[in-house]
């Protein structure tokens, strides 16, 4: 089976992802885990743009590399005393939780077997010649779905924002009376 | 089973990942990796067999409202998660057991 760059560069970016899940399912460092996280989320950000979705690489990158893990790194260092920094978290429930998680990945990998993909259109997604052809009327695509087939829930999704925007702050801000003491 | 069908096997992959963090981890914070991962994983499927030609991709769409409520999921989960540890200091999720019995 011969290789093209493609295909290599496809099979970089799946081992990125795969790699960094396995080692974020190991490591005890909260830190580590995050910027771990970081190494997958850029790495399906990267498998995207195989799969002929470059609009949501983009919005992967933006979103989630450049808001959640942010956030996320902020819940670490505001949940962890600077001062005696102990980012560690012991693994608990080691045996149940690699009887479960083995067995549903053999059981995805019998499914996934058992599974004719020659006729489906996920197949032909993987011939990358066909992909570039494509390329640049994807975000096109996604707005004209945004505004007419999914138009309500793209308000509501703007509705959910703003809900938990003002959730948010609210849930986080200090009580009456205690701004004088801090 | 094609050997080239090993694509398939990514989003499995990252799915007992994130199941085996929230198994495994005592932490707030880590169980909302897990979770992460786990959407993910949902995403990655979805785009995978979306229709990429012609037309309204419908599981990019979907992913895309994934995300949307991610981010939204994820804003509500920290603040809860600052609450918990201003109440308790500590987020150890084992140790929160006020309303236990």
């Amino acid at each position: 089976m011969m290789l093209d760059l493609i295909e290599i560069a496809h099979i970089v970016f799946a081992g990125i992802t795969l790699l960094g899940g396995l080692a974020l399912a190991f490591t005890k460092n909260i830190i580590y885990a995050s910027f771990l996280l970081f190494a997958v989320l850029f790495g399906i950000a990267g498998l995207y743009v195989f799969y002929g979705a470059e609009f949501l690489a983009m919005s992967q990158i933006i979103v989630y590399v450049g808001g959640i893990l942010v956030i996320l790194l902020f819940g670490v260092m505001l949940t962890h005393k600077l001062r005696d920094l102990k980012p560690k978290t012991e693994i608990v429930n080691l045996i149940p939780g690699l009887i479960l998680s083995t067995g549903l990945f053999s059981i995805f990998v019998v499914f996934v077997g058992e599974i004719d993909f020659s006729q489906s259109l996920a197949k032909d997604k993987l011939d990358l010649g066909k992909a570039v052809e494509h390329v640049g009327n994807n975000a096109e695509r996604i707005g004209v779905g945004n505004l007419t087939e999914y138009l309500l829930l793209f308000e509501l999704a703007s509705v959910l924002l703003l809900v938990v925007l003002i959730g948010a702050a609210y849930l986080t801000r200090k009580p009456k009376g205690e701004e004088a003491t801090s | 089973m094609n050997w080239s069908d090993w694509v398939f096997l990514v989003s499995p992959f990252l799915f007992c990942t994130g199941v085996f963090l929230v198994i495994t981890r005592r932490n707030a914070v880590m169980a909302l990796l897990g979770i992460e991962l786990i959407l993910n994983a949902a995403n990655l499927n979805f785009v995978l067999f979306s229709n990429r030609e012609t037309g309204i991709p419908h599981g990019q769409m979907a992913a895309l409202f994934v995300i949307v409520i991610a981010a939204a999921e994820v804003a509500v989960a920290l603040a809860i998660i600052l609450n918990v540890y201003k109440r308790f200091k500590t987020v150890n999720i084992d140790d929160i057991d006020t309303l236990k019995n």
